[in-house]
């Protein structure tokens, strides 16, 4: 049983160009990881799902490290790794990220709230968080069908730009500092609190209808 | 003569033909919706209760569907609705130019909760266009692995996702006065869940804390156990293939199957008891609980569990073998069930763009299906996604949904149709645990560790609604549950005959054009891909989920999607709110979620341009890093 995982949240498994993309994974499962039993894990689905094959396991785990795109209002294309500090999370708030776990959300959010709700985390949890202002792979194919017209195979398949091969070698080298050394091994580490995950928004706006409004 | 509104007739061999003398038997008038927001901008200059209720996102419906409704707070009523997708989904586009072996693959990535349903659905696709028949106990096997998706599905919605809206927390908050009565309220089936009074139940359905919700978590985690038995891991396996499964059956795997199957025998009879109470109480609270969500029952579904003694994978025999399902395919119309053909399914769909983020495609290359019968100009073999973004627009567009019909009408698409139309059929294959009497299903669920053997029946309602919409679901866990029995004990009678084949091999060849469409069903209803493979590539690639249809905006003609005329028709019954400020809007959401709502099934990507607020970004699956 591995003692450590890395848990690759909101990976698309086609586009090989699309940030970072399977060629991220294909790096991170080429890389070297010493003496340390590590496991490569796509995390590409519902948290609850995730959760409880989590709670399954036999054997603690030491570590976790979860690899994804956030938009936290940061420097575009910059790469962050924050340590998940667990505190308990209002309920409301909780059920709000449930709701959409089931519903086939995939966001590291919800992830760490919900694994944290039902315990499933070893006491050292990392965050490598790529800030990305575009997270949909559908903007990508919007953007690329301008380029390349229909032919989807050719968008698909298409290698990562000079921007994104640097973002790639960036994850990996603090992924791979994070798996290897944990806390220690990361200068300047930053929490990640509850407080500080994307909220989930009212779902309810009401407001008046004036007469010029449809 | 199931079509009413497309000029097709069918000769005496029940072959559908264009009727004579129609000139252009394809064309609509698009109406013009100018005159809708005239109306509405009247009413509220004379009304200051008339308010926008924006549900952006649904939250609970994965953030890709926003709900836009004009209410009358005083008159407490509807105005208007507008369903809106506000993602795109670029899974055809994706697919198109690929290897066709690759599309089981790529599909199934367009939903993280229920990505078997759409590997099935893209095998079958294939296996019909090049012409692949599975093994028999390939067949069951596949049909085992739906059975455990349904059975992770339809408990997660019923507890987890409608459930909270009928909860103590909630109803005590919204409606006092139903929560009050709810303390005194006999629970009719305490036989099936122990409690015994509804003021318990909605206790257990509180989120986080209730035991029915933890339990329906719990659930979700057996059946999970179970599908990833047979099917290697889930969602997202990679065992089902076009030709069968690719799954190494032990001799062992069926039995641990049945003891992660068994532990839904209580339980269903369980999620029968909980959700006929609550409805039942609701209704006799405040009848007009029943047009919360009322619609006329139009609903489509393909039927899904094929027989292995009649599934050959051909579009020819697709009605003798669609018929022969585990559940029956058909079209039912405001209650009448009017056809249970596939081959008519397949030649009254269409699906529309004029309100969607989409050009209108102008090439239609096919005018017949594979047995020379018409399909219009708009049918997904036609069809060509071309996207178009832009602003949101009521009077134009404003959703990257399409708008799916089946005769020229809009439907609905859910777990309950496969429960409406096989109980309305009659024609489901004879079987000890389940039985269609053309007017009730009837379910014989087995003795479980705490319940004795018992009948369930389900019977077609009088009313449509949001709460009917729920009860069937609930008794469409027992449904699945009944057919996964009947599947186990023949895939055992196939392992102990040593029929234990479960592929067929299969080459893409290299020359020529095929096409195919997998009818099958998620969780969540209809599901649908249609395939073009030339030359040995995908030319065409087009997927038509539940979400899509009952999501839809309206159609060129007007007429308003399934969400869309369901919320128009609700009365508000929320009474404890004194403004706009404190309006939870439940009736409208529990509306909504009657339809089990899963929008990363139908798009994928932000609009942009948009003057529409999206008020958080979400990373759906398939998407992301």
């Amino acid at each position: 049983m591995a003692s450590i995982l890395v848990g690759i949240v909101g990976y698309d498994p086609f586009v090989r160009s699309f940030p970072l993309g399977p060629s991220f994974l294909e790096r991170l499962r080429a890389t070297s990881w010493g003496d340390e039993n590590v496991e490569i894990c796509e995390f590409n689905w519902s948290p609850v799902a995730i959760v409880q094959d989590l709670q399954s396991r036999s054997a603690p785990l030491k570590r976790v490290v979860l690899v994804s795109t956030t938009d936290r209002a940061r420097k575009p294309y910059s790469v962050h790794v924050r340590r998940w500090v667990p505190a308990p999370i209002a309920p409301d708030a909780l059920q709000e990220r449930i709701f959409e776990a089931v519903t086939g959300v995939v966001h590291v959010d919800n992830l760490l709230a919900i694994g944290a709700h039902f315990g499933v985390w070893p006491p050292e949890v990392f965050s490598v968080e790529v800030e990305f202002p575009f997270v949909n792979v559908g903007d990508y194919i919007l953007q690329a069908l301008d380029r390349v017209g229909s032919n989807g195979a050719q968008i698909s398949d298409a290698e990562p730009d000079e921007r994104t091969g640097h973002l790639i070698e960036q994850a990996l080298r603090m992924t791979r500092q994070a798996v290897l050394k944990g806390a220690e091994g990361l200068a300047g580490l930053l929490p990640l609190h509850a407080r500080d995950l994307t909220p989930v928004a009212r779902f309810c706006h009401s407001h008046s209808v004036d007469a010029g409004v449809g | 003569m199931c079509f009413q509104n497309l000029p097709i007739e069918f000769d005496e061999q029940g072959r559908a033909h264009l009727k004579k003398g129609v000139a252009n038997p394809y064309d609509y008038k698009v109406e013009n919706l100018e005159e809708r927001e005239a109306r509405l901008k009247d009413i509220a200059a004379k009304n200051g209760q008339i308010r926008d209720v924006d549900f952006d996102p649904v939250t609970r419906v994965a953030g890709a569907l926003a709900f836009h409704s004009t209410v009358d707070l005083e008159n407490r009523s509807v105005l208007e609705t507008n369903s809106m997708a506000t993602l795109f989904r670029g899974y055809e586009v994706i697919l198109r130019g690929r290897d066709p072996r690759d599309a089981a693959f790529i599909s199934s990535r367009a939903c993280g909760v229920c990505g078997g349903v759409h590997s099935t659905a893209s095998a079958l696709s294939l296996e019909m266009a090049l012409g692949i028949k599975p093994p028999p106990m390939g067949i069951l096997i596949r049909n085992l692995l739906l059975s455990c998706e349904y059975l992770y599905d339809n408990p997660l919605h019923l507890f987890v996702l409608a459930g909270p809206d009928f909860s103590a927390s909630l109803v005590r908050d919204t409606n006092p006065e139903i929560w009050e009565k709810a303390q005194s309220a006999p629970a009719k089936h305490s036989d099936l869940h122990g409690y015994n009074y509804i003021a318990e139940i909605m206790e257990d359905l509180n989120p986080l804390t209730g035991k029915l919700y933890l339990e329906a978590l719990e659930m979700t985690r057996v059946a999970r156990e179970a599908y990833v038995l047979l099917g290697g891991k889930y969602p997202h396996p990679e065992t089902v293939i076009p030709g069968g499964v690719t799954t190494t059956l032990t001799p062992t795997m069926l039995s641990e199957f049945y003891l992660k199957i068994c532990q839904f025998f209580d339980y269903a009879q369980k999620c029968v008891g909980v959700w006929d109470d609550i409805y039942d109480f609701f209704y006799e609270c405040d009848p007009a609980y029943k047009r919360v969500g009322e619609l006329p029952a139009t609903m489509v579904d393909f039927g899904q569990w094929d027989h292995e003694d009649y599934y050959d994978a051909t579009y020819e025999n697709c009605n003798e073998w669609g018929e022969k399902r585990w559940s029956t395919p058909g079209a039912v119309v405001d209650g009448k069930l009017v056809t249970t053909r596939l081959q008519d399914l397949n030649v009254g769909t269409e699906e529309f763009v004029e309100h969607s983020y989409y050009e209108n495609w102008t090439d239609a290359p096919f005018d017949t299906d594979l047995a020379g019968q018409p399909i219009s100009p708009y049918h997904p073999w036609n069809k060509t996604t071309i996207p178009r973004p832009g602003s949101q627009n009521w009077k134009e567009r404003y959703s990257w949904s399409t708008t799916p019909t089946w005769d020229r009408r809009v439907f609905e698409a859910g777990a309950y149709a496969r429960v409406y139309i096989s109980a309305l059929a009659g024609k489901l294959p004879k079987s000890d645990y389940v039985q269609s009497t053309g007017s009730s299903l009837v379910l014989n669920v087995p003795k479980g560790a705490n319940l004795p053997a018992r009948r369930l029946e389900w019977k077609v309602p009088e009313v449509w609604n949001a709460f009917e919409r729920n009860r069937a679901r609930a008794y469409a866990v027992a449904f699945n549950l009944m057919v996964t029995l009947e599947n186990w004990k023949r895939a055992q009678d196939l392992q102990k005959r040593g029929e234990t084949q479960v592929h067929t091999p299969f080459e893409i060849p290299r020359k020529g054009r095929y096409r195919g469409v997998g009818f099958w069903g998620a969780g969540r209803g209809y599901l649908a891909h249609w395939c073009v493979i030339e030359d040995g590539l995908l030319s065409n690639y087009q997927i038509v989920t539940p979400s899509t249809i009952n999501a839809c905006p309206k159609t060129p003609w007007g007429e308003a999607g399934a969400y869309e005329q369901a919320v128009l028709n609700s009365p508000l019954l929320e009474s404890n709110f004194s403004d706009a400020e404190d309006f939870r809007g439940i009736d409208i959401l529990r509306v909504i979620r009657s339809f089990d709502p899963c929008m990363p099934c139908t798009t994928h990507v932000m609009v942009e341009g948009s003057d529409q607020v999206i008020s958080r970004e979400v990373t759906t699956c398939a998407c992301g890093v």
